[in-house]
């Protein structure tokens, strides 16, 4: 999840309206306002937040409120939260390459992993 | 979203930094990853790729690895390998940018247990200030000004 977190502040419109939302809940009419950008994209930025965690979308009848997790922007903001995201993603990666390993593994039983004494 | 492969990351005492996690793979395996050149760029990234990887695994032996970006940033961590007992335990001792007045030891230990590996790894700084800013220094500025903006935000009332 912190890792989404961070892909998910790169990008400065994102950012925006993280601030935006700091403020308060906010339609995806009122958040794209302020931007050149078409409604659509606003929605995308939007659903890149949510699956961050940072944000979640509030139903009131036909209106759907987007508002901060605030306990989730904290966590990434607090430096436990980032140097923690870092690692995280390095197991991550480490996860992919044992996998890798181990299909060869499976396919090429030849030397085994224990070297002769 | 693999529950027991869990990471823990947690302060010991003043001066260490220990992190656990869990492989589904045998230490033979994990130690592979966690010691061959060729695939420690893999795995072992910063906001920059790992442009440089080199390790002369035995005791008395070095490593160095450097990360350079495009904006022809670029930092590295090198040093001398303590002790090597493959493939369960691993101490080195890493500088920053060849800095040798501070080192952190770091010991690496993989345990098999039923599920696959539990690895341990234990960072000791030189000081208690040397560990925050390592800490500081696990994400670059760009993030930075980030951080600071929402930490900003929230501590409005």
């Amino acid at each position: 999840m912190l890792d989404l977190s961070f892909a998910a502040l790169s990008d400065p419109v994102r950012r925006a309206l993280l601030e935006r939302l700091a403020a308060g809940e906010a339609t995806v009419q009122e958040l794209a306002r302020p931007f050149s950008i078409s409604q659509p994209a606003i929605s995308r930025h939007l659903k890149v937040l949510e699956e961050a965690g940072l944000i979640e979308t509030r139903i009131d009848g036909t209106a759907r409120p987007r508002r901060l997790k605030p306990e989730a922007v904290a966590e990434l903001w607090t430096w436990l939260g980032r140097y923690r995201a870092l690692w995280e993603e390095r197991f991550e990666k480490m996860d992919v390459l044992l996998d890798r390993l181990a299909e060869q593994d499976r396919q090429e039983p030849g030397p085994s992993e224990e070297s002769p004494s | 979203m693999t529950a027991p492969s869990q990471l823990q990351i947690v302060q010991d005492g003043d001066t260490d930094i220990v992190v656990r996690r869990s492989f589904p793979h045998p230490p033979a395996r994990v130690w592979r990853v966690l010691t061959d050149p060729a695939l420690i760029p893999g795995w072992m990234t910063s906001l920059d790729p790992m442009t440089r990887c080199e390790i002369d695994l035995r005791p008395g032996g070095s490593f160095y690895y450097e990360w350079s970006g495009a904006d022809g940033n670029a930092f590295a961590f090198s040093g001398p390998i303590l002790a090597v007992d493959a493939p369960h335990h691993l101490a080195h001792v890493e500088y920053f940018n060849g800095d040798t007045t501070t080192g952190t030891t770091v010991t690496t230990d993989l345990r098999p247990h039923p599920a696959g590996t539990r690895m341990t790894i234990v960072m000791r700084y030189a000081s208690a200030e040397a560990r925050a800013a390592a800490i500081e220094s696990g994400m670059t500025d760009g993030f930075d000004q980030v951080y600071d903006q929402l930490a900003a935000l929230l501590a409005e009332p």
